[in-house]
C-alpha cells in the first residue's frame, strides 16, 4: 500500500491535463520520434531519480534532499532550489489544472453548472480527504491515478485495436526537423514532478524505487497514447491546439470519447493537485523542522498542518482572484517548472559535490560510471533549462524567473541569518 | 488537544476562504443571459458576441460560440470603437 502510494504520488503532476497537452503537441511536432524522445528523457529523469536513492541512504526521511543539499552548497541553496520550484507550482499549476478541470465538468458533463464554482468544490473535496487522514488522502490519490493511467492506457487499445471509429485516413507528411528542439524539450518537461514521491512515506529508501517506477510506468503511458493520437489526428493539428487529448478521443470515440476523456482529466486535475498539495506542504514542515523554513508552518497533525492550508487558501486565493484567466499564470507555471530542471541539476551537483566530498566506504559510491552518470544527468537537466529559456520566442519566461530568485534569494537568506541567530537552524 | 488548535484554526479558515470566495464568483454584480436567449439574439443579427477569454480560461474550453470575435480583455480601449453602437455587445469571458 505504502509503495502503491508513492508511486501515485510521483505520477501525479505526470498524468495532469497540463502533461497530456505538452504531450499531445510534442507528439505532433516530433511524429513518431516522440516516442524516442519519451524515452530518452525518461532515461534522464532515470538518472535523477538514482541520485535521491543515494541522497536518502546518505538522509533518511523526509528532510534528506534538503540536508542533502545543504551539506554541499550551504542552506540558501537549499530552500532556493527547492520553494522556487515547488511551491511556485502548487499554488500556480494547482489553480491552472482546477480551472482546468471545471471547464472540462461543465462542457462535458453538466453545462449550467459554473465552471469555477466546480474548482472550489474540487479544492474543498481534496481539502476535505486531506482532513479525515492520511489513508483517505492515500485512497483518493490511488483511486484518481488508477484512473487517469488506466483510462489513458484502456484508450489507447481501443485506438490500436480500432474498436470505436476507425481511424481516418491521413495524409502522411515529414516531420519538420525544425520542430524536433522544442518536442525534445517538451518530452524531458513530461516527467517533472515525479520527485514528490520522496514526501510520500516514512522509508524514503523506497520512494526513490517508486520514483523509477512512476517513470517507466508514465513514459509507457506517453508512449501508447503519443502512437494512437498519431492513428487520429494529423500532427499539425495536435501541435498547436490547447486540448488534443479531448480532439484525440473524440475521434476515436465520439460522445463517448469526450466523457471518458473528461473522467481522465478530473481524476489526472484531482491527483496533480493532491500529490502537489499533500507532498510540497510534507517538504515546508520537514524544512520547518530542521529551521529552514518559520516553525509555525510544522504545526498541526498528520497532513493538516500549517502548511498545507496555506497552500490550499493560495490556491483558492488565485481563483477567486480571477488568476486563471491571466496569460501570467502560465508563464509562472513554466518559471516553477524551469526551476524544477535547475532544482534537479542542483541534485545532481550535489551528489557530485558529495562524492569528492567523501571518501570510500561512506555509504555512497565513488566510481567511474557514477560520475559519467551524474554529470550526464547534470548535463541534461541544465541543457534542458537553457533550452526552455531560448525556444521561448519573446524571453517572457525571464521576467518571472528573475522575479521568484530575487525574491527567494533575499527571504531565504534573511530567513536563515534570522533562524540561525534564533538556534533554530539544525546541524547539517 | 494542544496540537489540534492550528488543525483546527487553518481547517476553518481555509473552508471559509474556499467558500467565500466560491459564493463571491457566483454572485457577481452582472446581467445574465440563457444560451437559448443568446442564440435568438444572435439569429436575428442584434448582438455581437466578443470572446474575452484568455491564460487558462481559452486554453481549456473546447468550445467557441458561433460569430463570436475574440478580443484581448486587458486591451478594451483599443477595441471598444470597433464596434456599432446601436448593438449590444454580449462578453464571454468563462
Amino acid at each position: 500500500m505504502t509503495r502503491l502510494f508513492s508511486i501515485s504520488v510521483a505520477m501525479g503532476l505526470l498524468l495532469s491535463p497540463e502533461a497530456l497537452t505538452v504531450a499531445g503537441n510534442a507528439t505532433g511536432r516530433a511524429g513518431h520520434g516522440f516516442v524516442g524522445f519519451v524515452l530518452l528523457a525518461g532515461l534522464a529523469h532515470l538518472l535523477v531519480s538514482r541520485t535521491y536513492e543515494r541522497a536518502f541512504t546518505l538522509y533518511p526521511g523526509p528532510s534528506g534532499e534538503a540536508r542533502f543539499i545543504r551539506k554541499a552548497f550551504g542552506a540558501i541553496a537549499a530552500v532556493v532550489s527547492a520553494v522556487c520550484a515547488r511551491v511556485t507550482m502548487a499554488v500556480c499549476a494547482s489553480t491552472a489544472l482546477l480551472a482546468t478541470a471545471g471547464y472540462v465538468f461543465n462542457e462535458v458533463f453538466l453545462y449550467w453548472f459554473p465552471n469555477l464554482g466546480f474548482s472550489f468544490c474540487l479544492l474543498g473535496f481534496l481539502l476535505l480527504l486531506n482532513l479525515l487522514g492520511k489513508n483517505a488522502a492515500a485512497i483518493g490519490q490511488l483511486f484518481f491515478v488508477g484512473l487517469a493511467a488506466g483510462g489513458l492506457l484502456l484508450l489507447s487499445l481501443v485506438g490500436f485495436l480500432e474498436w470505436g471509429n476507425p481511424p481516418p485516413a491521413i495524409p502522411q507528411a515529414p516531420t519538420p526537423l525544425a520542430h524536433m528542439p522544442e518536442a525534445g524539450l517538451a518530452c524531458l518537461l513530461l516527467f517533472v514532478g515525479f520527485d514528490l514521491a520522496g514526501f510520500s512515506g516514512k522509508t524514503e529508501h523506497h520512494s526513490a524505487r517508486a520514483m523509477m517506477a512512476a517513470i517507466l510506468l508514465a513514459g509507457l503511458v506517453f508512449c501508447c497514447w503519443g502512437s494512437v493520437s498519431l492513428r487520429f489526428v494529423p500532427a499539425g493539428k495536435l501541435a498547436h491546439t490547447s486540448i488534443p487529448y479531448v480532439k484525440v478521443a473524440r475521434t476515436m470515440l465520439g460522445q463517448w470519447g469526450r466523457i471518458w476523456m473528461g473522467l481522465i482529466i478530473l481524476s489526472g486535475a484531482s491527483a496533480a493537485v493532491n500529490a502537489l498539495l499533500m507532498a510540497v506542504s510534507r517538504m515546508m514542515t520537514a524544512m520547518a523542522a530542521d529551521g529552514l523554513l518559520p516553525p509555525f508552518l510544522a504545526k498541526g497533525r498528520g497532513h493538516a498542518t500549517i502548511a498545507f492550508f496555506m497552500l490550499a487558501a493560495a490556491v483558492a486565493a488565485m481563483m477567486g482572484l480571477g488568476m486563471a484567466g491571466e496569460p501570467i499564470l502560465e508563464t509562472y507555471m513554466k518559471a516553477g517548472t524551469w526551476f524544477w530542471l535547475l532544482h534537479y541539476a542542483v541534485i545532481q551537483g550535489a551528489l557530485l559535490a558529495t562524492m569528492a566530498r567523501l571518501g570510500p566506504g561512506a555509504g555512497i559510491q565513488k566510481e567511474a560510471g557514477d560520475w559519467v552518470l551524474s554529470i550526464s544527468g547534470l548535463a541534461a537537466m541544465v541543457s534542458a533549462a537553457i533550452a526552455m529559456i531560448l525556444l521561448e520566442k519573446d524571453w517572457s519566461l525571464l521576467g518571472p524567473v528573475i522575479v521568484l530568485l530575487a525574491m527567494g534569494l533575499f527571504l531565504a537568506a534573511f530567513w536563515i541569518f534570522f533562524s540561525s541567530k534564533k538556534g533554530w537552524l539544525t546541524q547539517s | 488537544m494542544k496540537g489540534k488548535a492550528p488543525t483546527f484554526v487553518g481547517m476553518a479558515l481555509s473552508m471559509v476562504l474556499v467558500f467565500a470566495l466560491f459564493t463571491s464568483a457566483l454572485s457577481a454584480d452582472v446581467a445574465r443571459m440563457t444560451k437559448d436567449e443568446l442564440k435568438a439574439l444572435i439569429e436575428k443579427g442584434q448582438v455581437t458576441v466578443v470572446d474575452v477569454r484568455s491564460g487558462r480560461d481559452w486554453k481549456s474550453s473546447e468550445y467557441i460560440i458561433h460569430t463570436a470575435v475574440r478580443e484581448d480583455p486587458s486591451q478594451v480601449a483599443s477595441w471598444a470603437n470597433k464596434y456599432a453602437k446601436d448593438k449590444a455587445l454580449v462578453l464571454y469571458c468563462a
